[in-house]
């Protein structure tokens, strides 16, 4: 694997960024206080990947972005996108980049949406040609067709979503920053959103960041896992090492034939009981499988189902158990006669 | 692996259709170098000519956006249409009263009144000398300006860009309507000479210069406040007052008449107004290059405070 910094479109390095608060406490008296919004954040991230960046609400996702924009400078650190400085080299950065600020459209709420981008066409100069080749190929992919010629304000969520992605990327920008791209979307405009945005990042190399709270999104486009939580940077790699890393639990629902008693099953404690529905959890990193036969030789099973954990309690799992190291034992373990465990 | 778990595992399936990391990383370095430049590419083969037109069919377009969202309000520019109608008739009909009272008022004779009141009610709506038009404060509010800033245009230009095009709509929507209306009723005067007509026709460009600087930068104060709408009422007022629309700033006495000459805001009716009549003391250009001052002025002066304002954004999030 190529690891060259070369190949690097954005570098983030101990990137400090600290807002002041200033309290009223009496009259005329003030208080101050620093709140840092993100705390020594370094990553990198190369051209054509495909990166998640998940945290709680407030954890410092959308300050990162704002900086890596240009409309937020950072306190301290280093930052680079494109090889630009973003704060300072803002509107020759916002040519090469797309960005979807979650609920806050570019789109004018009051034309049609063809018109947005037939003025997206003329300020990011797309030669025709290329135009009409692209929007004909996101009106496909995005299932535009039906809505194009509706003023964006008489939209759905969904559709005016729909409309945001397609703008961000008709300029084909080399990356693309998506804020909460699927927040609040029917299922049919996610799985749009998410196959569009998988398949632009494999045939246009399109590097993309998104933040999400949708475990669903990751598991789909993003094979690199950011977490950060309290303006830090707790975790960076893939889901899998992130899950075996917290470890976790994972749920095992079970129907019974008919209404019996909390379960006794070995490795596994029943957490619920409702009727004839039983809920177990067990480690995330044991197999379901002899659970599930443990279960069946026991009692009259009807039907079952795992669930995963969810990407909530996987990230605060991550802050609220023990610190955990920066990098997962396994990878760092010097010691070749003990190899890391195998993953489930 | 369980066949009947209730989420199938999408994350393994779909990873197996994606390209390793190697592959990926090869592509994108085989890519870097000609993929920002295929759109900008394009460009360059322009030459400066061509980048001018383009750079003109752009701030077209964006002018024409800005008109076209406030003609999807179908009512609205109906209901505008007739309101200007009627109140161009009447101030028009007020003024034939004050000046038969008060024949040579102002040094006018009363079809000069009569046509300073229905041109000075179109220059009114059309250089929104009522104040507002710029929706930089509730982008401000709701967090939208951030949307503004990751364009890759300049945003005091994007502004003027929308201004041209709310001014085109509001002059064919209200001004020309009205006027048309107060030539058919009253005994209005034309322009005396071409030279004239030449001079007011460049004077309404300026007029709308000085106009958007004046009310960009009020509406750039929104990012220093919370509360913006005391300055824009006090602002509007001022504006009113100053600019000649309500009574002509050569009926103003003393230093206070000296005074508004001065300001910009006579820039936005008295001016224009006066080359139409052929009023101005001095001549068109000395006129002209008034509003032209001004029109620099303040637009370098918004420039300036647009560069601070987004700093203060960018530093301060604030």
């Amino acid at each position: 694997m190529t690891l060259s910094s070369d190949a690097s479109v954005i570098d983030v390095s101990e990137v400090t960024r600290t807002f002041v608060l200033r309290r009223r406490t009496g009259w005329m008296r003030r208080e101050r206080s620093d709140v840092h919004a993100v705390r020594d954040l370094s990553f990198s991230v190369r051209a054509g990947e495909m990166v998640g960046y998940l945290g709680p609400n407030g954890a410092g996702k959308s300050t990162t972005i704002k900086m890596l924009v240009g409309i937020l400078t950072p306190s301290a650190g280093r930052l680079r996108v494109a090889g630009l400085d973003p704060s300072r080299q803002r509107l020759r950065l916002a040519r090469r980049i797309g960005v979807v600020f979650g609920q806050r459209s570019a789109l004018w709420s009051d034309l049609p949406l063809r018109d947005s981008f037939d003025l997206i066409q003329r300020i990011y100069r797309i030669p025709p040609a290329r135009y009409r080749q692209n929007l004909d190929e996101f009106i496909q992919l995005l299932d535009l067709a039906s809505f194009i010629d509706t003023p964006v304000r008489q939209l759905s969520l969904g559709q005016r979503m729909r409309g945001s992605v397609t703008a961000a990327f008709l300029p084909e920008p080399e990356i693309v920053y998506l804020d909460e791209p699927t927040i609040g979307l029917d299922v049919v405009s996610k799985a749009a959103v998410r196959s569009f945005l998988s398949r632009t990042n494999r045939e246009s190399g399109t590097t993309i960041l998104l933040t999400t709270h949708d475990m669903t999104d990751v598991e789909q486009l993003c094979r690199r896992v950011m977490v950060i939580d309290h303006g830090r940077l707790g975790f960076d790699g893939t889901l899998d090492e992130l899950r075996t890393r917290i470890g976790g639990v994972r749920t095992l629902r079970v129907d019974l034939a008919e209404p019996q008693p909390a379960m006794t099953i070995e490795g596994a404690r029943v957490v619920r009981v409702d009727g004839a529905r039983q809920w177990l959890e067990f480690s995330a990193q044991d197999s379901a499988a002899p659970l599930v036969s443990a279960v069946a030789a026991r009692y009259p099973l009807v039907d079952l189902a795992v669930g995963e954990p969810a990407i909530e309690d996987i990230v605060a799992r991550l802050y609220t158990t023990d610190r955990l190291p920066a990098v997962p034992p396994s990878r760092t373990d010097p010691d070749p006669t003990h190899p890391p465990s195998p993953v489930r | 692996m369980i066949p009947d778990r209730a989420n199938p595992p999408p994350a393994q399936a779909n990873l197996a259709t994606l390209p390793a990391p190697a592959e990926l990383a090869a592509a994108a370095a085989a890519d870097a170098s000609p993929r920002p430049t295929r759109l900008v590419g394009s460009l360059g083969r322009l030459g400066r000519l061509g980048r001018a037109w383009e750079s003109a069919r752009m701030w077209g377009a964006i002018s024409s956006a800005s008109a076209r969202r406030m003609l999807r309000y179908r009512a609205a520019v109906l209901a505008s249409i007739v309101s200007n109608i009627v109140l161009t008739v009447l101030r028009g009909h007020l003024a034939l009263a004050v000046w038969a009272q008060r024949p040579g008022l102002a040094g006018y004779d009363s079809t000069a009144a009569v046509t300073f009141t229905v041109l000075g009610q179109s220059l009114v709506t059309t250089f929104a000398v009522f104040g507002g038009m710029i929706d930089i404060p509730w982008r401000v509010r709701t967090g939208s300006i951030e949307v503004d800033l990751v364009r890759p245009l300049g945003f005091q230009r994007w502004y003027l860009g929308l201004e041209v095009g709310r001014a085109a709509v509001y002059l064919a929507s209200r001004a020309l309507p009205a006027g048309i209306v107060g030539v058919l009723l009253f005994d209005l005067r034309l322009p005396r000479t071409a030279g004239a007509a030449a001079a007011f026709a460049m004077s309404l460009g300026l007029a709308l210069l000085v106009s958007f600087g004046l009310r960009y930068l009020v509406a750039l104060s929104a990012f220093w406040m919370t509360d913006f709408r005391g300055v824009q009422a006090v602002s509007a007022l001022v504006m009113m007052f100053f600019s000649g629309a309500i009574l002509p700033l050569v009926l103003f006495p003393g230093a206070l008449g000296t005074v508004a000459a001065l300001l910009p805001f006579g820039a936005v009716v008295q001016t224009p107004m006066d080359l139409y009549l052929g009023t101005v003391d001095d001549g068109p250009v000395r006129a002209l290059a008034f509003q032209a001052t001004w029109a620099l002025v303040l637009l370098l002066a918004g420039q300036t405070l647009t560069a601070r304002a987004i700093r203060r954004l960018v530093v301060q999030n604030g």
